[in-house]
C-alpha cells in the first residue's frame, strides 16, 4: 500500500490511500474453480483470521444447497471462529504496538498466538489455512483431551492480557501517542461504512453476530464492546475487550457444546460405508464423491460475518454449474481503507503509524 | 421497480438506471446508511452488465437486519452510471473497484485512476466474461 499525504508544515491536510499492490484477483479465479476449491481460496487474503473467510463462504454457499447443519457443528464452527479472533487480534495489537515503537508488544503478542495457531494445527492441521469448514458441518470432531488443551489456552490467555496492560495499554507513552487521535466521530463512521472494532469504537453498537446471529451466536452470552471517543486508544481498547470476550464465548461453547454429529446426514448418508465406519470411528470427514463437482441450486446467496477486524460479505451468483457465474467477496480491511482518508486530517505526519497500527489494516486482506 | 424477497432478511429490487439515484436518496432518508458493496456482473450474451448495489443500516437496529440489493443492467458497450458516493460516501471504493475490474463508469466519481490493477496494465477489465485468464508455467 502506498499513502499520499498533502500537508502544510507537518499537519496533514489530505490523505489518500493507494491500495492493489498485492491485489490477487480471488473473485476472478473464484469464477474458475468448483465450490469445494474455493475454500482455500478465500482463506489466503485473510490469512490471520482464515475461520472467518472460511465461514463467511460456506454460510453463503449452504444456502444455495439447502442443507441442515448439526448442531455440534454449529459450536465447533464458532470454536475455531473465536479462536481465530483471538489469534487476529493478537496478530494486529502486535502490529500495532511495533508500529508506535514497542517492540515488547509486538514479541509478546506475536509469541502468544503460538498457543492458538498450535491448536489449530492439533485440531484441523494446519496452523492458519485450516480450511476446516466444509458445505455440511466441519472436517474433524474434537480431538480427544482437546478441551482442557483449549481452556489452559485461555486461562494463558487471561493473564497476559493483565501484563499487556501493565506495559503497554496503561503505558503513558501509548495513552500519549494515542488518545485523542485520529478520531472518527460517530455520525462519520456509519457513513463511511468502516466495520468492525474500528466502528464499535467510534460509538456504533453494530456487531454482525447480533445483528444477525448465525451458527448459534444467538444461544451464547456475550457483550457487544463499543466506546464513544472514535480515536486510536479506543480502538485498542475494543480489541483488547473483545478478547475477553471471545474468551468467555470460548469457555461456553466448551462448556455447552451439544454431542450428535459434525457433519450434516444430507451428505454423509453419501459416504461409501466404509469410508462412514471408519469417519465415525476416528472423527474425521471423509469427504462424499459429490464434493467433487458440488452444484447448487441456480440462484443469489450472501452472507455476513463478524470478522476480526469487521463485518465480511459474500456474494455468489450461481448459474447452477459446478462453478459460480459471480462471486464477490468484500472483506473487512477494504471497508476500512477509507477511515485513512478522513481520520488523518489534521493530524500530524508523525501520527501515520499510530492511526494505521489502530485500524488493524490488512493489506492482503483489502485487495485480495 | 420489482422487489422480490429472495429469503426474509434479504430483499432485491429491480430498478431503472435513471431512477437509481432518486430511489437512493429515498433509502438513504429512510436510514440506510451505507453500502455493503457495489459491484457488477457481466452478461456477455444479452450484451449487459448489472451493477449490484447491497445496501444497509448501522445505524437503526431495525434496518440493520436487513440487506437490500439494488441491480440496475447497463448497456455493455458503453456501461455508464450516476456514482452514488454523494449519498452513500461508503460507496467510493467498491465504486472504483467496479471501474477498474469490470469497466463500468461511474459519473461524478472524481478518482479516475486505476485502484486494484497497475497503471500499464494491458487488456480489457478482467472480470468480464471474454477476459481470459493467461495459462502460465510448464502447460502454457
Amino acid at each position: 500500500m502506498r499513502l499520499v499525504a498533502e500537508v502544510d508544515g507537518d499537519i496533514i491536510i489530505a490523505f489518500e490511500p493507494n491500495i492493489g499492490y498485492v491485489h490477487r484477483a480471488v473473485e476472478k479465479i473464484a469464477e474458475t474453480k468448483t465450490y469445494l476449491q474455493i475454500i482455500p481460496l478465500v482463506e489466503r487474503p485473510m490469512l490471520p483470521d482464515t475461520a472467518s473467510a472460511n465461514l463467511g463462504y460456506i454460510l453463503a454457499l449452504e444456502k444455495l444447497l439447502d442443507v441442515e447443519i448439526p448442531q455440534r457443528a454449529q459450536y465447533l464452527r464458532m470454536l475455531l471462529c473465536e479462536m481465530s479472533r483471538i489469534h487476529s487480534h493478537l496478530y494486529g495489537l502486535g502490529i500495532f504496538g511495533n508500529m508506535i515503537g514497542s517492540s515488547t508488544m509486538f514479541e509478546w503478542a506475536f509469541a502468544d498466538r503460538e498457543p492458538f495457531l498450535e491448536l489449530t494445527q492439533q485440531w484441523t492441521g494446519a496452523r492458519l489455512t485450516a480450511s476446516f469448514m466444509v458445505p455440511g458441518g466441519v472436517r474433524r470432531d474434537l480431538p480427544p483431551d482437546f478441551t482442557g488443551k483449549v481452556l489452559k489456552a485461555v486461562a494463558y490467555m487471561e493473564q497476559r492480557l493483565k501484563d499487556y496492560d501493565k506495559i503497554f495499554v496503561n503505558n503513558p507513552v501509548t495513552i500519549a501517542r494515542l488518545n485523542g487521535v485520529g478520531v472518527i466521530k460517530k455520525s462519520e463512521a456509519a457513513r463511511l461504512g468502516i466495520v468492525g472494532p474500528n466502528l464499535r469504537a467510534s460509538g456504533v453498537a453494530y456487531d454482525t453476530r447480533k445483528v444477525e446471529p448465525y451458527c448459534a451466536y444467538g444461544d451464547v452470552d456475550f457483550e457487544l464492546v463499543v466506546r464513544e471517543e472514535g480515536d486510536c486508544y479506543a480502538r485498542l481498547l475494543v480489541r483488547r475487550e473483545e478478547m475477553k470476550q471471545s474468551i468467555k464465548l470460548i469457555r461456553q461453547i466448551l462448556d455447552k457444546l451439544p454431542s450428535g454429529p459434525f457433519f450434516a446426514e444430507k451428505y454423509a448418508k453419501l459416504i461409501n460405508p466404509k469410508m462412514k465406519a471408519l469417519m465415525d470411528q476416528s472423527g474425521i470427514l471423509r469427504f462424499p464423491a459429490v464434493f467433487s463437482s458440488l452444484k447448487p441450486a441456480k440462484g443469489d446467496a450472501i452472507s455476513r460475518v463478524e470478522a476480526g477486524r469487521g463485518e465480511l460479505f459474500y456474494y455468489i451468483v450461481s448459474d447452477g454449474t459446478a462453478q459460480p457465474y459471480r462471486f464477490r467477496m468484500v472483506t473487512p480491511s477494504f471497508k476500512n481503507v477509507i477511515a485513512f482518508k478522513s481520520a488523518l486530517l489534521g493530524a500530524r505526519l508523525a501520527d501515520v503509524p499510530s492511526v494505521y497500527g489502530s485500524l488493524d489494516y490488512f493489506p492482503p486482506e483489502a485487495d485480495r | 421497480m420489482s422487489i422480490s424477497v429472495v429469503y426474509p432478511t434479504y430483499l432485491s429490487a429491480v430498478v431503472e438506471p435513471s431512477k437509481v439515484v432518486e430511489i437512493a436518496q429515498k433509502l438513504n432518508s429512510m436510514g440506510f446508511d451505507h453500502v455493503k458493496s457495489v459491484t457488477g456482473i457481466d452478461f456477455l450474451e444479452e450484451n449487459k452488465i448489472v451493477v449490484v448495489y447491497h445496501v444497509s443500516s448501522f445505524e437503526d437496529d431495525e434496518l440493520a437486519q436487513f440487506i437490500l440489493e439494488l441491480k440496475t443492467s447497463v448497456d455493455r458497450l458503453n456501461p455508464r452510471i450516476k456514482s452514488l458516493i454523494e449519498i452513500w460516501p461508503s460507496a467510493e471504493f467498491p465504486e472504483r473497484e467496479t471501474t477498474d475490474l469490470m469497466g463500468v463508469t461511474f459519473d461524478g466519481q472524481p478518482k479516475k485512476e486505476r485502484l486494484m490493477l497497475i497503471d500499464n496494465f494491458e487488456g480489457g477489465p478482467p472480470l468480464r466474461k471474454d477476459f481470459k485468464l493467461k495459462t502460465e508455467g510448464i502447460d502454457a
